[in-house]
Parts: structure tokens; sequence; C-alpha cells
């Protein structure tokens, strides 16, 4: 399965170097992105997520962040610049749970699996399977009218892990939960990856939960947004609450705050 | 809705300018029910004694206008309730002529709604896939809701006769509007990042509109149902009224007893043709809760 390339039209007439080799999932190559509107958004991005790492994006509100995301996903084309990534395997989770309010959780769980074709049976035990993961079960037959935010989000998770992405894109997935709910879905991801180890792109406005999440993370500018630095945060998965505590974790958590306010937020 | 615009229930259907408005002061009808955990003895009082007192009301005037305002000998003009109830609904040849009327009525009501629902919600989908034609065809769709039927009707008649067809083709010209335009506004009321969740997953415009549109529109759409089935017994009964070719339906007897100052028979028509309208309405509710109720937020 090639991987889809998206660049710019005057980029068109250069070879598409650099290519996705076998350990990156995403790769960004002097990205710059202006809306319709004339509001340039990304300057000169480059960025790459490699095979099973945690990528957390942190930058001031309204800085481009999203459309990071939305660029890796093919859903936006970049005005210049290359954009590589495997579309096949995406699990895109976003700020909403966007769950079709007239199927159950079980319903909302098997919609990619359907949009893939798969059969009724076959997409049944994979929806199951995600639910079990996310710890739905016993509210497979329930409305979403019916759930809690956290709860939604866990469904809204589900959906994108039955397919087995080999990348999940989450636009700050946890913003519109309360703080408990907020760390216990942190944790909850953490289950799941330490378990799948996709690579994963996290869009997040929190310092906490961007160190507590990730292997790196990638500070970025207000608008035009250009990443203003990296932090790597070297502890193994799964981690446990307790880690917040820790002297070295606080310290580069001071880091990402430190880049953060560079980026005059 | 929010609590700054929640109306209050009759200001919000009274105020409900459009059918979409309309469709919006559902929730404030709903929010009229009792707090779940009453006791079944005062829910049922609250559901009737209010409607039972005005009934009363009602028929108190009704009695006082016949036997008081009315001279006896104008007195058709204003039959006591029992006459009504007595000469309309328990002689066996009047009864007869009224439940054929009635059936007739109610055949062609339901035709006209069936096709209304067909037309309204085919254009109004082909309208939201092409935006171009939406913004051709709304305003004329608006003009069409503004022309008093009454002025055409006699032209329907000209045009092809004054048959069944005709009074089916009144009926959905009343009663199509309010489907078209719910149609539309539901098919439209999503947020955009169901768009972007389905165009992540390459899923074609039929599929989206069969898997996400559509349910999406469900509510909006059967409220404008509702609204529809009541219009097209009126737009029968119009019809009706004016051809009067064919087999006789409620309308064509208005207009008979009408001509003949039959009060009580007149009186009876009426109550009928409500009843038909009143149960069509029952009927659409009653599937809208049961297709929409349960996940509906």
């Amino acid at each position: 399965m090639g991987d889809a390339v998206s660049k710019s039209s005057e980029a068109q007439t250069k070879p598409a170097v650099g290519a996705l080799d076998d350990s990156t999932r995403v790769l960004f190559k002097d990205v710059s992105h202006t809306f319709p509107d004339g509001t340039e958004v990304l300057r000169n991005v480059d960025l790459k997520v490699e095979k099973g790492e945690f990528v957390a994006v942190i930058g001031p509100s309204g800085c481009g962040k999203s459309t990071l995301l939305r660029l890796a996903s093919g859903l936006l084309q970049p005005s210049s610049g290359e954009v590589h990534c495997e579309r096949k395997g995406i699990g895109f989770v976003f700020q909403e749970p966007t769950l079709l309010p007239f199927r159950s959780v079980l319903g909302n769980a098997e919609l990619f699996a359907e949009f893939a074709g798969l059969a009724k049976a076959e997409r049944r035990n994979l929806a199951m399977d995600a639910l079990e993961r996310v710890g739905l079960i016993g509210f497979e037959d329930k409305y979403p009218k019916t759930l809690s935010g956290g709860m939604k989000m866990r469904a809204s998770l589900a959906r994108s892990l039955v397919l087995r992405p080999s990348l999940f894109l989450l636009d700050e997935p946890f913003a519109a939960v309360d703080e408990i709910t907020r760390q216990r879905l942190g944790d909850d991801l953490i289950g799941l990856f330490s378990r799948d180890r996709f690579a994963t792109m996290f869009i997040t406005h929190s310092v906490a939960e961007a160190c507590y999440l990730a292997d790196r993370v990638v500070v970025m500018s207000k608008r035009p947004a250009c990443i203003l630095g990296e932090v790597e945060l070297p502890f193994p998965y799964p981690r446990s609450p307790e880690l917040r505590f820790e002297s070295e974790f606080t310290e580069r958590t001071r880091e990402v705050s430190a880049r953060l306010s560079e980026s005059g937020a | 809705m929010t609590d700054k615009n929640r109306k209050s229930v009759p200001e919000a259907i009274l105020t409900a300018e459009t059918q979409d408005e309309m469709a919006m002061a559902a929730p404030a009808i709903r929010a009229m029910a009792l707090p779940p955990g009453t006791p079944w003895w005062r829910k049922f009082a609250g559901v009737v004694v209010g409607p039972m007192v005005v009934l009363v009301i009602l028929v108190g005037i009704w009695y006082f206008i016949t036997y008081v305002v009315l001279d006896p000998t104008r007195r058709f003009l204003m039959p006591a309730p029992q006459t009504v109830i007595n000469t309309a609904f328990f002689q066996h040849a009047d009864l007869i002529l009224l439940l054929k009327g009635l059936l007739v009525t109610t055949q062609a009501a339901m035709t006209g709604l069936a096709i209304s629902i067909a037309f309204g919600v085919s254009v109004a989908i082909i309208m939201s896939e092409a935006k171009v034609l939406e913004r051709g065809l709304f305003p004329y769709l608006v003009v069409l809701q503004t022309i008093p039927i009454l002025a055409l009707v006699p032209l329907i008649g000209f045009w092809i006769g004054y048959g069944f067809t005709a009074r089916i083709v009144v009926c959905v010209l009343i009663s199509v509007f309010p489907i078209m335009a719910n149609t539309l506004f539901g098919l439209q009321s999503y947020s955009s990042t169901y768009d972007e969740l389905f165009s992540l997953h390459q899923v074609g415009r039929w599929k989206k509109l069969i898997k996400l549109k559509l349910p999406m529109a469900a509510p909006a759409m059967f409220a404008g149902f509702r609204i529809a089935a009541g219009l097209s017994v009126i737009g029968e009964i119009v019809g009706g009224f004016f051809f009067q070719r064919g087999q006789l339906d409620l309308g064509a007897l208005l207009d008979e007893f009408t001509a003949r100052l039959n009060g009580p028979m007149l009186f009876g028509t009426v109550i009928l043709a409500s009843a038909l309208g009143v149960a069509i309405f029952g009927l659409f509710s009653g599937i809208s809760a049961v297709v929409v109720g349960r996940w509906k937020e």
C-alpha cells in the first residue's frame, strides 16, 4: 500500500523524496498552510511521527494545531510543502464525540467497519471487542443521549479502535469533560497505547496532559504557527498517575511550560 | 434549546411564524409533561381535567347561544349539541351518509398526503444535494405558500376537471410546503464535524445521505409530516367543497348541508372532519415517537 502524498500544486513537479519508510507514520516537510480567507495558519513546519510513538502537540489556542491533524489525515491539502501519511489506517478522534444519535453504542462502534464493508458478524465481534477495551460492555444497547460526556468519548474512541489503526489522530479529545473524567480517560488512552502501540498525534492545550501522555511534546508558536521546540519524556509505558509527582517529570513539565511561554501565549 | 431562548408553550406556538419554528416549539410542548414519578391519577387529572373544563365551558356557551341568544325561529343557525348528535350520529341514513363521506375524504386525504410526502421529501433531498437548485427553487416554494390556494382552486377545476384528481391536487398544494421546508431544514441541521467524519472514510454521497443525513433529519421531517397531515384533510375538504363530481366527500356534504340550511348535519360534518384531522395528526405523532423518540436528545 503506497502512502498518500499531498502537496501543493507548485510542489507537484518535484519528485516525492523522503516518502514514508517503514518506521515513519507521518511526515511533514516544510509545510505551510493558508486558509482560503487569507489567514496564514502554519509556516514551515517539519514534523515526523515514528511508528509506535506518542507525540503531543501543544500551543496557544487557535494556533493551527487542529489544522495539522486535518493535513495529516488528508481532510485538507497543504498550501505548500509535503505531507506524507498512510491514510488507510487512521483513527481520527474529534473534540466532540460525533456519535450518531440514532444508533446505539454498538451501532456507532460498528460504523467504520461498516464503511470498510466487513460482514455483519465480523463487525459485531470487532465492535464488541473495542467496547470491551474502553469499558463500555453493558452499555452497547444504550443510545448516546443517555451517556455522560466521558462515556460518549469512550464510545468515540471505541469506534476508532475497531479498525485497529496504525495511526491515531486525536484533536483535543478530552477538552469538553471534567478534570476527573479527563484524567481517567487519559489513563485509559495510555492503557490502549501501551497494548497496541499505534503511532499517536495528540492535540491539547494542557501541559500536564501532554507531558503525562506523550513520549515527545511538540510546542508550537502562535499563528502563523511554527515549531518552537520539542521535549522528550523518556518514561516507560504504561505510566501511572504517581509519575506526575516525580522530580524528573516536573522538570520536563517546566521545560514545556517555558517553551510555551516563548510562544507568546 | 437554551434557557434564554425558552419560551412558554403558548408563546412558542403562537410566535412560531414558520413551520421550522413550529417544529422548534415541539420541545416546549413536551415540557408540559409532568415530571416522572407523578402518581397515575395526577397525570390523568393533569391531562384530562384542563381540557374537560374548557370543553364544559365551550358547551355551556353553545347552549347559551342556542337557547338564550337565538330566537326559536332562528335556532337552526346553531342547533343544540344534543340535536346535532342525535341527527348526525344516531339516525341510520344520515350516519351512513356521513361515514361514506368520511371514508372518501380519508382515502383522498391519505393519498394526497402520501404524494406530498414522496414529492416534498424528494424535492428537499434534491435541493440539499444541489445548492444551486435550492437557491433557485426555494423563493418560488415560498411564493407557492403565499398564494391563497382558494384563488387557485377554481383554476385547477378548469384545468384538470372536477373529480378525484383535482381534490388530490388541492390537497398536495396545501400540504407539501411544511414537508419540504422541514425536511430541508433537517437535512442541514448537523454539525460539520460529521462531514469530516464521513469524508475521512471516503463515504459516497448516496451512502452519506442514507447513513447520516436522512436519519439526522428524521425528527424535523416528522414534525413536517404532522403539520401536513392536518393540512391534507383541510385541502381535501376544500377540494371537495368546490369539485363535486364523483363520490360525495365531507367537503361536498358541507356545501350541500349549507345550501339546505341543515344546521345539525353541518355541525356533525364539521365534528367528523376535525376528528379525522386529529386522528391523522395523532397517528403521525405515534409513528414519530416510535421511530425518533427513543434516540432524540
